[in-house]
């Protein structure tokens, strides 16, 4: 018997998760827009100057320096060499990094979901002409993705994981300092929400995760004697669940995702829940348009 | 519903009685209790742990960590259905088993009849327990219940009669048989009379053969190997004792001599299954009793038997008579009996004489011939009539038809004599006071040649030597009859080992020997009657292969029932439990909003 709740039509109309993402991408991006970047030339405003037409600033003339951009007009008024500075134009940084841990695939919606929000920030990154590298994370285990595969959205089955971790937050992620910092995550381990955002949030660029949420997640699995096992770990425990128990552990899920994203807030993070059982089109022009986790592609 | 129970057995209770605790009069429907564990099952089975696969295990560690502890019993669901289900079925039980309780006017009668044989001795223990459980079985039926403990001896009286049960187990508990084999049914007709419809009378023996036919009877007894003294043979100089093996498999004793405080060495003796061993000695020297010993076993009456130099009652007689034939009958024939020494004439107690026809006997104990006719009397034709006895304990049994003689002579027969012979209208013989008449020419007849007479002669002199009023020593049966003689002066008292007594009216009427096997004495005053030992010598109360415990004739169930109905009521308010079971079943089975949530969150996620 399954546990898994009936697939919402939304998301039957999608051939696959991946190609989901994709769709999305065409009306969503990531957050390219919200801030300058540092990178590569590119389309996209860089944090310091560079040859774009935006102009930035004026400073004074230091050998070296292209005459092209020498301030004539200013240098005719007050007899002082003065350099134009334009606003750089380069590509930013994406690092993906997607949890791969069972929680993430125990249900088949949530499964479906993880695949096509990777395939959405590849997509969208790729649109920006913005580099990208993705990793799979377990745990203290991380793995490269060869972008190829998540571009071809096959990249689940290259993965060679060990064998069951723990229930903990991924740790010793290889973000790059100024990158577009994107992580797939459903966040349902205990801890300190802070070390794995500040984390993120350090070295500059834009931290955004995305949290696949099953509505099914939210209340406990099922009324009376209950014999629960983690998904993860395998453990085991007896558990007898009536309303009451039932309400307390609704409001417990809830006061979970309140202390990220309350973390969030203070880390410069956003973090935004993406439902699974609608389409992930709609999903992201809700509440992830909303937070400033995704925007409208032009 | 509760509060009217509870107020209608206040209501019992001060009326008098024991109300309070009814009886259940249909055990069967203590079977409904079986639903108890089958409800306690099926909510077992309606909370059985469904396993779940979680992604969020951690939330509810952290919510709810006591749970870990105590998990199993949270498997069963004390619910609301759950205990009105148990009250039902604990209602059903209830209405099921039909608790009566006693009406406080009934009332019964239980007589125990204990089979006072003396191999009940060795059951005794285990008679005590099935009174009481017998006891317990009838106890009440009634509010008032009378108790009877009476013996199948019909001489003894009651052991107890009254209200109080533990009075009449102690009574039970004290009570020592002390007879042989005999009747018991009289006892029992005796006990039914007493318990009437209502009661209940119950046979205790320790064989299934000793219980009459749809009498309630218990048998406490069981198979034991017993050997014991089976008869014994004492003369002046020796004693000849016989030893059986009762029990089917060989035994071997060990026995021994006991006489004056001395004890000869024990010797052993091998008896095979159902045998028997003659065991003979010479009486010890100089001693007038001694006792011969068999180690013991669990039955113990038959294990010594007392014995006494036997010392015959003396009766002195005088020959007085003149026919030569007569004479010499006579003599030989006292002679012959113990005890009987010839001393000159007018003298002896009992005067052998012939008696001239038609003149006054002298008084005392005689036997008298009539004396031998003279001249034209002497020459009587043979009288060819037959001579008929009369029913008589001197003539029980005997045959007089070989009888030859010429005659009635002309004896002078008192009035009030009791007459033993006629012959053709005549009397021959008849006894009056104390004297014996033969009343026929004894020197021509064939007398002193006839068995019969041999015999009637034999008689008298032994009635006449047990009359007097002297002491003698013998050995005697337990319970046997011993004449005493001497006339009812004076109170009779005998001595045993257990002390002296003065025997009732009705024990000196007729005399019998203790049923307790020993010695002992029988006095009148400072003058000793009898000194004799009583031996145990009915030889089927030692044979306990047929003993065996059971209980047989109990009263069916039917009439137990209809006594039990009679004397008690039943619930009045079983048709309100019943009612009220329905209702809790219904409201056990009514869905409680929070099932009905719980179904419809559980739909379709159970792994």
């Amino acid at each position: 018997m399954s546990n898994a709740p009936a697939a919402n039509p939304i998301a039957q109309t999608t051939s696959s998760p991946h190609r989901e993402g994709i769709e999305a991408a065409r009306r969503y991006r990531l957050p390219f827009g919200r801030q300058s970047w540092r990178g590569y030339q590119g389309a996209w405003q860089g944090a310091g100057t560079g040859s774009s037409i935006d102009f930035q600033d004026h400073r004074a003339y230091a050998p070296g320096d292209d005459p092209r951009y020498i301030h004539w007009a200013a240098y005719a008024r007050t007899g002082q060499l003065t350099m134009k500075l334009y606003r750089a134009e380069v590509s930013p940084m994406v690092d993906v990094v997607v949890d791969v841990s069972e929680s993430m695939t125990f249900d088949a919606a949530k499964a479906a979901r993880t695949e096509a929000l990777v395939a959405f920030a590849v997509a969208s990154a790729d649109a920006a002409g913005a580099p990208v590298r993705v990793f799979a994370a377990r745990g203290r285990e991380t793995r490269p993705v060869p972008v190829e595969s998540a571009r071809a959205g096959d990249w689940r089955g290259r993965l060679a994981l060990g064998g069951r971790a723990l229930p903990s937050a991924p740790s010793h992620l290889p973000w790059r300092a100024g990158a577009l910092k994107v992580l797939v995550c459903d966040l349902l381990f205990p801890g300190d929400p802070s070390l794995l955002l500040s984390a993120m949030s350090a070295g500059g660029g834009s931290a955004v995760v995305f949290a696949p949420a099953l509505a099914t997640e939210a209340e406990p699995p099922l009324r009376g004697n209950v014999e629960l096992v983690d998904c993860e770990s395998g453990e085991k425990r007896h558990q007898r669940i009536d309303d009451d128990l039932a309400a307390r552990y609704g409001a417990a899920y809830e006061r979970h995702f309140e202390l990220w994203d309350e973390s969030a807030r203070r880390c410069g993070a956003t973090l935004v829940r993406v439902p699974c059982e609608d389409a992930l089109v709609n999903v992201l022009g809700g509440e992830a348009l909303d937070r400033g986790a995704v925007e409208v592609t032009r | 519903m509760l509060v009217l129970e509870f107020g209608y057995w206040i209501l019992e209770f001060g009326a008098g009685g024991d109300p309070m605790i009814p009886t259940l009069s249909n055990l069967a429907g203590l079977w409904a209790l079986l639903g108890i564990p089958v409800v306690v099952a099926i909510h077992f089975l309606q909370q059985r742990s469904r396993t779940v696969r979680t992604s969020t295990l951690f939330l509810m560690e952290a919510l709810a960590p006591e749970s870990r502890e105590g998990r199993q019993w949270e498997r069963l669901r004390f619910s609301r259905a759950f205990w009105l289900q148990i009250a039902a079925v604990m209602l059903a039980t209830w209405v099921l088993a039909q608790p009566r309780w006693t009406r406080n006017e009934s009332a019964q009668v239980v007589v125990a009849v204990l089979d006072d044989s003396v191999s009940m001795r060795v059951f005794r223990d285990g008679t005590a327990r099935a009174v009481e459980k017998a006891f317990s079985q009838n106890e009440g039926r009634a509010a008032h219940t009378e108790w009877v403990v009476m013996t199948s001896n019909p001489r003894q009286p009651a052991l107890y009669r009254g209200t109080d049960k533990r009075a009449a187990l102690a009574a039970v508990s004290e009570w020592t048989p002390s007879s042989g084999t005999h009747e018991a049914e009289s006892a029992l007709r005796l006990g039914r009379a007493l318990a009437g419809a209502s009661g209940a009378t119950w046979f205790f023996t320790d064989r299934r053969g000793r219980a009459p036919a749809d009498q309630p009877t218990a048998g406490a007894g069981r198979r034991i190997n017993n050997a014991g003294f089976a008869g014994a043979r004492v003369g002046r100089d020796e004693w000849r004792a016989l030893v059986r093996n009762y029990s089917s498999e060989p035994l071997s004793r060990e026995w021994w001599l006991e006489s004056g405080g001395q004890k000869s060495a024990p010797r052993r003796i091998d008896i095979e299954p159902g045998g028997l061993v003659e065991l003979s000695a010479k009486f010890p020297e100089g001693a007038e009793s001694c006792e011969l010993v068999l180690a013991g076993d669990e039955f113990t009456l038959d294990d010594r038997l007392p014995m006494v130099r036997p010392v015959p009652k003396r009766l002195s007689a005088s020959m007085e008579m003149n026919g030569e034939g007569a004479r010499v009958f006579f003599r030989k024939l006292a002679e012959s009996v113990e005890g009987v020494e010839f001393v000159p004439r007018d003298s002896g107690a009992l005067r052998l004489a012939d008696l001239q026809d038609g003149s006054v006997p002298p008084k005392g104990a005689a036997i008298f011939v009539a004396r031998a006719p003279t001249g034209a009397d002497a020459r009587r034709a043979v009288q060819t009539a037959p001579a008929v006895a009369e029913r008589h304990a001197l003539t029980a049994g005997l045959n007089w038809q070989g009888l030859v003689g010429t005659g009635a002579a002309g004896l002078r027969r008192a009035e009030g004599a009791e007459v033993l012979l006629w012959q053709g209208g005549e009397a021959l013989a008849w006894v009056a006071d104390r004297q014996l008449f033969l009343n026929f020419d004894w020197e021509t007849s064939n007398a002193s040649r006839l068995p019969s007479m041999v015999l009637l002669a034999r008689r008298f002199i032994g009635e006449t030597q047990a009359y007097q009023d002297v002491g003698y020593t013998a050995n005697f049966d337990s319970g046997a009859r011993i004449r005493a003689g001497g006339g009812l002066d004076g109170a009779l008292i005998l001595e045993t080992r257990k002390g002296a007594r003065e025997l009732t009216m009705a024990e000196a009427g007729v005399l019998r020997a203790p049923e307790e096997p020993g010695f002992f004495t029988i006095k009148r005053g400072d003058k000793i009657l009898v000194r004799g030992a009583s031996q145990f010598a009915d030889a089927r109360q030692g044979d306990f292969r047929e003993c065996e415990s059971f209980v047989s004739g109990a009263p069916d169930a039917r009439a137990e029932r209809e006594v039990w109905m009679l004397n008690s009521r039943g619930d009045p308010l079983a048709n309100a439990w019943l009612l009220l079971m329905g209702a809790l079943l219904m409201w056990s089975w009514w869905p409680r909003a929070g099932a009905l949530r719980e179904t419809r969150v559980n739909g379709g996620r159970v792994a």
